[in-house]
């Protein structure tokens, strides 16, 4: 039974493919270029030239590095305590600038609303009581000042 | 195939003609290996240009080793089939096959009992596992040995004759259930 099978098997082998399909098929295939194999070998590269290249770079940068800055290890670039404290610094300034503009801010407002202020008076109330606080009506006038005065406002 | 070494070293450095005497050699195998598989004669055709080109344009990544050239167009072979159904997902529709496929020396006489024997094997080892029959074209067909199916399909020998048994065994019911039934 076997041996009927296989050679019913075997018959396959007449299946043969169409003459025209494989004459078309090995024209188009061979007119194809091969891809190029992957060449490891570095000496056969064409980018040979950027390898002595970039090793030039780097040893000036590395030079330039050493000479300008004696040891490389005071570098504050390279020192994460001098980073730390900039940056402290930084924020410190900030902090201040922040302060400053506060009380200018209120000092405008304070003479804005002076400015602004319709009613008929000469001087901030604000700024009389805090003069006021530092008179002392006990001390005696000095009478050329006084004199002067009284030319002036009369 | 005698001096096949040498035609794949000239292929290799990019010798097309080289190449075109390797493809001459194992188009036939080919082509009948995917036709029995895909059943459809332009799928067929289709594959087996494509698994050409494939190999040609990476024949530098081929290294004998023990290892022969036509398991590795075969195994070009079966990665194709599994794409085309992977992409395709469609069932095998089942051809006859033309008579300008079936070789030209067969008899006259014979022509029409050929062509139902050989539609009535295609048949059964259409309705075969995968496994099963890439084994059975392989070695009934196409004469490998089993060393060479194995390096093909990726499996140790005894994995071939144990799916091998299984094919024959398969066929043998698959024949037995179209036999028509005596009165």
């Amino acid at each position: 039974m076997d041996n009927n099978l296989i050679q019913n098997l075997k018959k396959l082998k007449n299946i043969n493919p169409n003459h025209d399909f494989v004459r078309t098929s090995r024209i188009s295939i061979l007119e194809i270029k091969q891809k190029p194999a992957l060449n490891l070998n570095i000496w056969q590269s064409p980018f040979i030239w950027l390898v002595p290249a970039m090793f030039a770079v780097l040893l000036i940068v590395v030079f330039n590095l050493t000479e300008n800055k004696g040891d490389l290890s005071s570098l504050s670039a390279l020192n994460s305590n001098h980073i730390l404290q900039e940056y402290n610094l930084g924020i410190n300034i900030q902090l201040k600038e922040i302060s400053y503009d506060q009380k200018v801010n209120q000092t405008i407002a304070s003479a804005l609303s002076e400015i602004s202020d319709t009613k008929i008076q000469h001087l901030n109330r604000d700024i009389l009581t805090s003069e006021e606080e530092g008179f002392d009506l006990t001390e005696p006038t000095d009478q050329n000042i006084d004199a002067l005065l009284n030319k002036v406002i009369f | 195939m005698k001096d096949e070494d040498l035609f794949i070293k000239k292929a290799k450095r990019g010798d097309e003609k080289a190449f075109g005497v390797l493809y001459d050699e194992y188009i036939p195998r080919i082509y009948r290996f995917i036709l029995l598989k895909v059943s459809r004669k332009q799928d067929a055709e289709d594959l087996t240009h494509q698994v050409f080109l494939n190999a040609w344009q990476n024949i530098n990544r081929y290294e004998f080793r023990g290892f022969p050239f036509s398991s590795w167009l075969y195994r070009i072979a079966v990665n194709a089939v599994i794409d085309f159904y992977r992409t395709n997902k469609h069932e095998q529709r089942l051809e006859t096959t033309p008579e300008e496929d079936l070789s030209e020396t067969s008899e006259l006489n014979d022509t029409v009992d050929h062509v139902l024997d050989i539609t009535a094997v295609k048949t059964a080892v259409a309705k075969l596992e995968p496994d099963q029959q890439n084994v059975i074209i392989m070695k009934f067909v196409d004469d490998l040995s089993n060393k060479e199916v194995a390096q093909a399909l990726e499996k140790t020998e005894g994995a071939i004759r144990v799916i091998q048994h299984r094919a024959l065994k398969q066929l043998r019911a698959i024949f037995n259930d179209n036999k028509p039934k005596e009165a």
